[in-house]
């Protein structure tokens, strides 16, 4: 086993033994089962019952995307909390003279973390999903939150200079997912105000949008990576 | 020690923002030397010990460890050098025991006996308790020998002894010493000049990020003033005080005089420290403060 792989075999460990933490890994799948069976209970059994019919039907891929941002985000959520004890223990410059290294800790503890994040999505998406949802649209919705989760776990360990304030960043980081339904419920021009995130142009995709908006999006993520990357080293060294 | 340079050190220049932060450093470690880095807080010695290790790599000139820039360091040469920080470093949820296991996992080469890394510095009975209920000269001890647990040929320790009293730090230095006669090749960045004294080989007094003076603690002492003999007798009811220059003693008459008639009441000899000599040669103070 590789050093990295150590290092995040005792990341999950931490993690284990912090209730907190444990109940962000497992929160996406609540989330899930939550989706599955309450919604359409919710809209059967009270929405009907009120007389306002179906009227969530039309939002159920919008669900999905929820849920998929949810893995990406707290998994995501959970390595960046990760690193800000460990900055606080002084662990993180430790790393870096050892044979891991800066690329062995960011892998363990960011890269990771992304990476199953995004096999959690691919799995979970077909099987809590409300509706049925082509390849094409896992895939994008896999790779988006993964570097969705990616640019969370930055922020979290940029912005924050200790755990708690990590807790707030990561909340108020959902802002950068949720800009995905901008294009979906805001009109007017109020909206292109979120066309610096990202996600913003997933949700254009997504409403039948042509793959330019794909690529804008892939272009604006490399931005925010890199931008918060610099940044993340400074705090780093 | 041996003639062979383990360190080599060329022009460096490195700075953090516009202003030249360290400036013509030069020098060489040979093997099995312990080099002391002396200089007051924020001198430079913790950012050259950072060049050193590769954490600082936009530096000028040229600083190469065991042969390998630093500035290109890798698995390699961090499976070579061992690093002592001035803050401790620990998982303080996990056991001493735990923590020096989880360390000693990063590196792919052979390891040192956990047990008896802990016993050489008194945490074997306390090997199973968590970091965090660990006293600051426990965690300081556990932190250096965790620096040790992969056998590295170069250690870079920073102010080991900070903070610890007097029986720990006599343990800590203990095993830098034991660390040399290993053959080890040993940085020891310090402000506290009776650790330099004790345990360097040579001695480079760094302030404002440049070079002031390199030499043995004995030549810097031996070259700067002469030691003097301090001794006092009763003189009609009044206590006397004299002081000669130790190697001008035979010709004190009145002392050769107060031994043959037994009327000293004390005696003691003093030479200059090497605080003292860093005073007079850089005009600076250990804690940073400048010589009026």
């Amino acid at each position: 086993m590789t050093a990295s792989l150590k290092m995040f075999r005792y990341m999950l460990r931490q993690i284990s033994h912090e209730a907190m933490m444990a109940m962000l890994v497992i929160a996406p799948f609540a989330v899930g089962v939550i989706f599955k069976f309450g919604i359409p209970l919710f809209e059967s059994k009270i929405l009907d019952r009120f007389g306002y019919g179906d009227v969530l039907v039309s939002y159920y891929d919008l669900f999905s995307w929820l849920l998929a941002m949810l893995v990406g985000m707290m998994f995501a959520f959970v390595g960046g909390l990760v690193v800000l004890g460990e900055i606080d223990d002084g662990i993180t410059k430790y790393i870096l003279v050892t044979p891991p290294g800066e690329a062995g800790y960011l892998f363990s503890r960011i890269i990771m973390p992304a990476i199953i994040s995004g096999i959690v999505t691919a799995l979970i998406l077909p099987v809590f999903a409300l509706t049925h949802l082509s390849m094409i649209q896992i895939a994008v919705m896999t790779v988006s939150t993964v570097l969705c989760g990616f640019v969370t776990a930055l922020l979290v360990v940029t912005v924050s200079s200790n755990k708690v304030e990590g807790m707030a960043v990561g909340k108020l980081s959902g802002i950068f997912g949720v800009t995905f339904f901008a294009p979906l419920v805001l009109r007017g021009s109020i909206r292109y105000l979120f066309m610096v995130f990202p996600m913003y142009h997933i949700g254009v995709w997504s409403q039948g949008g042509s793959c330019l908006y794909l690529m804008i999006a892939a272009v604006l993520f490399a931005l925010w990576i890199l931008v918060l990357y610099r940044i993340f080293r400074r705090k780093f060294i | 020690m041996s003639d062979k340079k383990v360190i080599d050190v060329k022009d460096v220049f490195f700075s953090y923002g516009k202003t030249p932060f360290l400036r013509d450093i030069s020098f060489s470690v040979s093997e099995g030397e312990i080099f002391g880095f002396l200089g007051p807080s924020g001198a430079g010695k913790s950012t050259l010990q950072k060049v050193l290790t590769g954490i600082c790599t936009d530096y000028e000139g040229s600083a190469s460890i065991l042969g390998t820039e630093s500035r290109k360091s890798g698995k390699d040469f961090y499976e070579r050098i061992g690093v002592d920080f001035e803050f401790p470093s620990l998982f303080e949820k996990l056991t001493a025991r735990e923590n020096m296991e989880y360390f000693a996992s990063l590196y792919s080469g052979s390891k040192r006996d956990i047990d008896e890394l802990l016993k050489e510095v008194g945490l074997y009975e306390h090997a199973d308790k968590k970091v965090s209920a660990f006293s600051k000269g426990m965690k300081s001890r556990l932190n250096f020998i965790k620096a040790l647990v992969h056998d590295p040929d170069v250690l870079f320790l920073d102010e080991p002894t900070s903070g610890l009293d007097p029986n720990n730090a006599k343990i800590m230095k203990d095993m830098i010493r034991k660390e040399k006669e290993k053959g080890k090749t040993i940085i020891l960045t310090t402000h506290d000049m009776h650790d330099a004294t004790e345990l360097c080989d040579r001695v480079v007094f760094i302030v404002d990020g440049q070079m002031k003076a390199l030499d043995t603690p004995h030549n810097f002492i031996m070259s700067r003033g002469a030691a003097k003999v301090t001794y006092t007798y009763m003189d009609e009811g009044v206590e006397q005080t004299v002081c000669s220059l130790l190697d001008e003693i035979s010709e004190d008459t009145t002392l050769k005089k107060l031994i043959d008639e037994n009327r000293i009441t004390s005696i003691h000899s003093a030479e200059p420290t090497l605080s003292d000599i860093f005073i007079e040669i850089t005009g600076a103070h250990l804690d940073g403060q400048e010589q009026p």
